[in-house]
């Protein structure tokens, strides 16, 4: 929002410089971006009288200008300009002077006679013919203004006003105006704030004679006034019209349109002015679109209309998309003669929603859609009315079409002035938070707050009344405090979880990686996904970034091998790493959202890293995790991974996920030059197989024994299924059993491994005998031979 | 002939084993007397090999095959278990005492891995678009 200072100097007068202006907005909660002075780029311009006019001696297309320029020497200028006549009051940019875009002049020679400056046209001077209708774009500028010669340029023009550059949350939709600004200025330097007296002095004739509206959609259009002017008279807006339209950053354009502009711009309320004579039935219909229908937009566009965008229509067709753009016929002609002044208010998200589907966010639907007051919509439409009056644009009809469907019930809220020194930590009277209120707009009666139907959105509760009192109060001046109490926000279970395999992970040297969910298709056939997996069904995102992201990943591994490559590729010889990230399932229909699944992945590349090293950092973390009874199984099905260095992670038969070496095929195609080790873990399956609750055992009362068993089995024989084999003949009576000792070579035959194992059993009651353990061991040999292994003599 | 790669990853499997007996010796059978210099010796063995001081390094092998060989003396590691890591230091021994009298040769070439060049494409700061 630019606020031009000398429009806000009309409703109060700070009387301070922009400087301490901005410092002070800023600090009371309105926070200022920059302030620019216009113009400031012109230096050494002047406004000039052409007393004499010669032709150039040695030119036929130079004449030379004596200039008045309120010295007691009129100057010599060399113009090739043809419009010049002599009387004529110009911009004259002297010697040494700076005009727009970086243009210096400086004095000279022009076929051997002296120049001393160069009179200017509008573009030079950095504004355009909107701005001074009277000039022409191409010749220099006729000043038409109340000047003398030798005045400088920038004030004779008016260019030398101060435009403050505010930044305005969405919240508070009322600073989207000079008013509401000035409000806000008002309060922040405790000085009086001076509102327009609107008052319209003629109105002749009856609106109601002339138009109807009805309103059909009362949810979306929450209030509709109308009013009509006749007898209109196109020309251009006055001077300070144009001005603070200028300082704001609007084009004017002409009396009416910059009307509509001007009021919206000091009142924050979107106005329309339709022609009246394209009105179909004299009759405003406000409907929701129907199926099929279009419309022609000011900008030449034809745009499809779908049923839940809300239409301003005569009787036949839609004249424009409510609180976004008009219809081409809306707007104002050459020929208009009479207009329908709308000042409405929609409902904020049926704007937001219809813009953005219709592609155009323009300056009424940034405003609609955050919820403006409905309240303003009398009070602007009749300074609209009343700057027609004043400006003789037109005849204002007399009196009005206004349809309210919003009631007007004021919001209230306690006021607690003790809750809010507690609240804020400082020590006001309740007479001084009074007067705070007040001045932006609060009514306070007793102990109730009536809250301004402006700040109604965004004052809900006492803490909202205790803000409002802290940004005045000023939020440097609350002095320093311990803070009290304790806080009462915790991490959820999963999230602890979470937190603890991150940092499990991060013990084990891996460093933490956060990669985007969505991928490119492409990336499927990088890690080698067969055709058929069902992984290859993505959610296919709408509106993509680009290729690379067009799709919500199916899995983790792809953008675990990016980083891994990144990283080789910029010469870190080795690495560890692991992501917490989310994939996405999509469901059978698409209408349906997809199940978001919180998964593991860990990766690891370098010389001392391999697939046992992998084993053991996810191993140790499920341990720490309190998850057991973690199974490997080989899988050599699996083409993201070596044949034969991959196995499924299971508990209780579940799959949980993979891990394995990334297959050659694979890191070529990612550029990879050394092995590289990927696990997944679902997070959602460990996190459900945890065992919280830790039992403690008694220290045994009785003896272990010791038993040792070398196994003879087939060399592709897992290690687990001997595990598992021991475990299932030995039974209750073993407390452990430990691998210690493989061993390939002499005396064992090809494709035959040697297994040593230590079994330690014991029994919670006695001492075990002979006989017992013997019996335990002949089991586990029983168990063993089932699997093709047997004790090695 | 064998080369050095070779006789370092043998040196590396006896070292484990022999950890591995040092591990059971010392945590599971508490046993505090061979277990410690086996561990002590696998790694001055590591150490020797490393170095290329190969008498050094028959010098500990040796003396960690007679440490097995008095651990299977007293039961506690199997007979089969002792076998096999015998006949592995023995071949350890056999291989330094081939390298100790020069009979070792150089390392095989190392696989040359193209290396891919450094990306250079700097990523645009998209504004609440990166992510």
């Amino acid at each position: 929002m630019d606020l031009s200072l000398r429009w806000l100097a009309d409703y109060v007068d700070t009387g301070v410089t922009p400087k301490q202006f901005c410092d002070a907005m800023t600090m009371s909660g309105s926070k200022v971006e920059c302030y620019n002075t216009e113009a400031d780029y012109i230096t050494n311009c002047v406004v000039g009288k052409i007393l004499k006019i010669e032709k150039h001696p040695d030119a036929d297309k130079l004449q030379i200008c004596q200039i008045d320029i309120g010295k007691e020497e009129p100057i010599q200028i060399v113009t090739a300009a043809t419009n010049v006549y002599e009387g004529m009051m110009v911009p004259a940019a002297l010697d040494n002077s700076t005009l727009a875009n970086g243009i210096k002049i400086k004095k000279g020679k022009l076929r051997g006679v002296v120049s001393n400056g160069m009179m200017c046209s509008v573009s030079e001077l950095g504004v355009t013919v909107h701005d001074f209708p009277y000039a022409i774009e191409d010749g220099i500028m006729d000043i038409k203004e109340d000047c003398k010669p030798g005045d400088d340029i920038r004030e004779a023009l008016g260019l030398n006003d101060t435009t403050v550059e505010f930044e305005i949350t969405s919240n508070r939709p009322d600073c989207l105006s000079v008013l509401g600004l000035a409000r806000e200025a008002a309060a922040t330097f405790g000085k009086e704030l001076h509102l327009p007296e609107v008052k319209i002095e003629n109105e002749t004739g009856d609106i109601n004679e002339l138009l109807s509206v009805e309103v059909k959609n009362p949810t979306l259009c929450r209030r509709y006034v109308a009013r009509m002017i006749k007898n209109i008279k196109i020309a251009p807006s006055p001077r300070w019209m144009r001005e603070r339209l200028r300082a704001s950053g609007v084009r004017p354009i002409n009396n009416l349109v910059d009307i509509t502009n001007y009021v919206m711009l000091e009142y924050g309320q979107p106005m329309h002015a339709f022609d009246y004579k394209y009105l179909k039935g004299n009759k405003i219909v406000v409907r929701n679109a129907e199926e099929g229908e279009s419309i022609m937009t000011l900008d030449g566009v034809d745009r499809k209309l779908s049923p839940e965008m809300l239409c301003i229509c005569d009787a036949e067709k839609p004249s424009c998309v409510a609180g976004v753009m008009g219809g081409e016929y809306s707007g104002i002609q050459d020929d208009t003669n009479m207009v329908v002044f709308e000042s409405a208010s929609f409902l904020g998200s049926s704007v937001r929603t219809t813009a953005k589907k219709l592609g155009m966010r323009t300056e009424s639907s940034g405003r609609f859609e955050k919820n403006l007051d409905s309240r303003m919509c009398m009070p602007a439409i009749e300074r609209a009315c009343q700057l027609v009056e004043m400006l003789g644009a037109g005849e204002v009809i007399g009196g009005y079409i206004d349809i309210d469907n919003e009631g007007d019930e004021p919001y209230t809220i306690e006021f607690c002035p003790d809750w809010i020194n507690r609240f804020l930590g400082i020590e006001l009277s309740a007479d001084k938070m009074v007067g705070i209120l007040e001045k932006i707009g609060y009514k306070v009666e007793g102990n109730t707050i009536t809250v301004p139907s402006f700040r109604v959105g965004d004052t809900r509760h006492k803490a909202d009344i205790a803000e409002e009192i802290a940004r005045f109060y000023g939020y440097d001046v609350i002095p320093n405090t311990a803070v009290k109490g304790a806080s009462q926000g915790a991490l959820t279970l999963r999230q602890q979880f979470e937190k603890k395999l991150s940092r499990l992970l991060m013990a084990n040297g891996c460093y933490e990686v956060q990669t985007y969910s969505f991928i490119s298709p492409k990336y499927y056939d990088k890690i080698a996904l067969p055709e058929d997996s069902g992984l290859r069904r993505s959610v296919v995102i709408t509106n993509p970034l680009g290729e690379d992201t067009s799709v919500m990943r199916t899995t983790c591994v792809p953008s675990m091998l990016e980083v891994i490559a990144r990283n080789y590729n910029n010469r870190n010889v080795a690495g560890r790493f692991f992501e917490l990230g989310t994939i996405y399932l999509p469901k059978e229909s698409a209408e349906i959202l997809p199940e978001e699944r919180g998964v593991a992945v860990v990766g690891s590349y370098g010389d001392k890293e391999d697939f046992f090293a992998m084993k053991g950092i996810i191993l140790e973390a499920l341990d720490k995790l309190g998850v057991y009874g973690v199974e490997f199984t080989a899988n050599k099905e699996n083409p993201t991974f070596h044949c034969g260095r991959c196995a499924d992670i299971s508990i209780g038969g579940k799959n949980i996920g993979v891990i394995g070496e990334i297959a050659p095929a694979v890191l070529e195609n990612y550029g990879i030059g050394t092995r590289a080790y990927v696990a997944t873990l679902d997070i959602a399956y460990i996190f459900d197989a945890r065992i919280v609750e830790k039992k403690f055992k008694p220290t045994p009362k009785f003896p272990a024994s010791t038993r040792d068993l070398a196994i003879i089995c087939d060399d592709e024989l897992p290690a687990a299924a001997l595990e598992k084999a021991i475990r299932a003949g030995a039974g209750k009576l073993l407390e452990k059993v430990e691998l210690f000792d493989v061993y390939k070579g002499a005396s064992i035959a090809e494709g035959k491994k040697s297994v040593a194992y230590t079994m330690t059993l014991r029994a919670a009651d006695h001492t075990l005998t002979v006989e017992e353990c013997d019996r335990a061991v002949n089991k586990v040999l029983k168990e063993l031979a089932n699997i093709g292994a047997e004790l090695r003599s | 002939m064998t080369s050095k790669k070779e006789l370092s990853d043998l040196t590396l499997r006896f070292q484990a084993r022999t950890l591995n007996i040092y591990r059971k010796l010392f945590f599971d059978l508490q046993e505090r007397d061979y277990s410690i210099e086996l561990r002590d010796r696998s790694a001055k063995l590591a150490k020797a090999i490393k170095e290329e001081d190969y008498p050094e390094a028959k010098s500990q092998a040796e003396n960690i095959t007679y440490l097995f060989k008095l651990a299977y003396q007293a039961n506690l590691i199997l007979p089969t278990v002792y076998q096999s890591l015998a006949v592995d230091g023995l071949t350890l021994c056999a291989t330094i005492e081939e390298a100790i009298n020069g009979e070792i040769g150089p390392d095989p070439e190392p696989e040359i891995i193209p290396v891919e060049e450094i990306p250079t494409t700097v990523r645009k700061y998209i504004p609440g678009g990166n992510k």
